[in-house]
């Protein structure tokens, strides 16, 4: 409260408390305290018009400067003007109350504070909106740029295959090996495709899981590879350590998918270095963990990465769309499971599923 | 056409005339004057370009990453670089301002072979004159190339 009459300022506390409430208030008299005083958060700032050494206006401007649009501001003032009344409404005071009709100054209050809630839900959702759209956006840049890169291997693939064609100098041998470099540019493109459209299908609603018994180290193995074949002898090892197979009930499709981003993501940040995965398929939920020994993850990251459009290193360096993650926290909570991370930088990274045989949600 | 070219002379056409058959007699020596090196982190692209450039008798080496181009740039001393931007460990901008600040690799002409878009204005602020946008289209990527290497 902007007041320099402390007998004021008891009459306004005193109608409070005839409402109901039990007002915190604390009365500056000067700019400076005004400005102390909004290093905390206020409910309402109610202000008088003149005092001696401040006035009104000057506290909404310093209020509006410090704290922003959102805190309601009330004049309560002995008469004062019409033309100043309106001023200080133009200039974002809430409200004017004279001392001689406080009756009116509760409602006022209560009517400013819950304005000013509106108008912070919605900037909040605007921001929120924004955000959404700017991720949305990036996501569409990045996604380019990622089709272009099997697009550009396709091409150029094509492009020499005509070439050679047009001179005549190419043996069968060759051409089929052209061919066969063509094709898997196009599997590239089209499992490209595919995540794209299981981003916006899992977004849309719930995880629809198409069950099957089978078992997670066999699959693991398979992951293991398909992932390593193309990337040859250069590839780091990729170690399976499991006693027993752990088989249930699940989503056989999905979890590939969910695997082979681990391992891909491992593969892609694990620096070359070797990379376990371990399968604990003893209890009534499976346990599975792939290690890497890469670049890891700044804990301050940890919960981001499994979040839409996210990852933790910037967009230049590494490829990919950013949603590996996510898609893969939605499959294992779908089984009524859940995936988690254990990391520091620079020290590798663990990414933990835990997966109930049966139980299931949804 | 996406190729852009600053420098005078963009629009000759490709001086390159195959010949294949001198391909495995200048493979054992050091054409110096055909020396490629392709820097870009997908396998794949690597693999395309060199098969394209080498049937076109170019001494081709590749890098994966900034890093990997800077030893081998030292080494091949290379007529021209084609640079990707995106890449892990070390990426195509942080690579051009080593190779700026280093004297024996400054003068090495690179140009930036990406899928990013507004390309041409981070060429400019790599200081780099020529860029192609992926996808490629190969005679603009061979008559680049054939200038530099003439």
């Amino acid at each position: 409260m902007v007041e320099d009459s402390e007998d004021d300022a008891l009459l306004v506390k005193l109608e409070l408390r005839r409402a109901g409430y039990e007002p915190h208030l604390r009365r500056v008299e000067t700019a400076d305290a005004l400005r102390a005083a909004l290093g905390n958060s206020w409910d309402v700032i109610i202000s008088d018009y003149s005092l001696p050494r401040f006035d009104g206006m000057q506290a909404l401007r310093v209020v509006r400067e410090l704290a922003g649009g959102d805190v309601p501001f009330v004049l309560v003032s002995g008469t004062i003007g019409e033309e100043k009344a309106v001023e200080a409404l133009k200039l974002g005071a809430g409200d004017f109350v004279t001392k001689q009709n406080l009756t009116r100054l509760v409602p006022a209050i209560e009517r400013e504070i819950r304005d000013a809630q509106v108008r912070r839900e919605r900037r909040e959702t605007l921001e929120a909106l924004e955000a959404a759209v700017l991720a949305r956006d990036r996501f569409l840049s990045i996604a380019s740029h990622e089709l272009k890169t099997p697009l550009t291997s396709l091409q150029l693939h094509v492009q020499s295959l005509q070439r050679g064609l047009a001179v005549d100098d190419l043996e069968p041998e060759r051409i089929k090996e052209k061919l066969g470099k063509i094709w898997r540019a196009t599997e590239r493109l089209s499992e490209l495709v595919e995540r794209l459209l299981d981003v916006t299908r899992i977004g849309k609603g719930p995880v629809e899981l198409d069950l099957e018994e089978f078992d997670l180290v066999d699959l693991a193995r398979d992951i293991v590879t398909r992932l390593r074949e193309p990337l040859g002898s250069s590839a780091a090892p990729i170690a399976i350590i499991s006693d027993a197979p752990a088989r249930g009930l699940w989503d056989r499709m999905r979890l590939d998918a969910l695997l082979s981003n681990l391992l891909s993501n491992a593969l892609k940040y694990g620096e070359g270095k070797p990379i376990e995965i371990r399968i604990d398929g003893a209890g009534s939920t499976v346990h599975l963990s792939v290690t890497d020994h890469g670049i890891g993850i700044a804990p301050a990251d940890h919960s981001r990465i499994f979040g839409r459009f996210e990852r933790a290193v910037p967009d230049t360096n590494y490829s990919g769309f950013g949603v590996g993650l996510w898609v893969a926290r939605l499959v294992a909570e779908a089984h009524g499971g859940r995936l988690d991370v254990q990391s520091s930088p620079g020290s590798g990274a663990t990414f933990v599923l835990d997966l109930p045989r049966q139980e299931l949600v949804g | 056409m996406r190729y852009v070219a600053t420098s005078p002379g963009a629009e000759a056409a490709p001086s390159v005339s195959a010949t294949p058959a001198a391909t495995e007699a200048v493979r054992p020596g050091r054409d110096s004057n055909r020396a490629v090196l392709v820097v870009d982190d997908d396998p794949d692209i690597r693999e395309a370009l060199q098969d394209i450039l080498e049937s076109e008798m170019y001494e081709v080496e590749t890098a994966m990453n900034g890093q990997d181009a800077l030893d081998r740039a030292r080494h091949l001393r290379p007529r021209v670089i084609l640079l990707d931007l995106m890449m892990p460990v070390m990426d195509g901008a942080e690579f051009r301002r080593r190779q700026l600040a280093d004297p024996e690799l400054s003068s090495i002409p690179v140009i930036v072979v990406s899928a990013i878009s507004a390309l041409d204005q981070e060429a400019r602020r790599l200081a780099i004159t020529e860029h192609l946008q992926k996808p490629l289209e190969i005679d603009e990527l061979l008559a680049v190339v054939a200038r530099h290497c003439q």
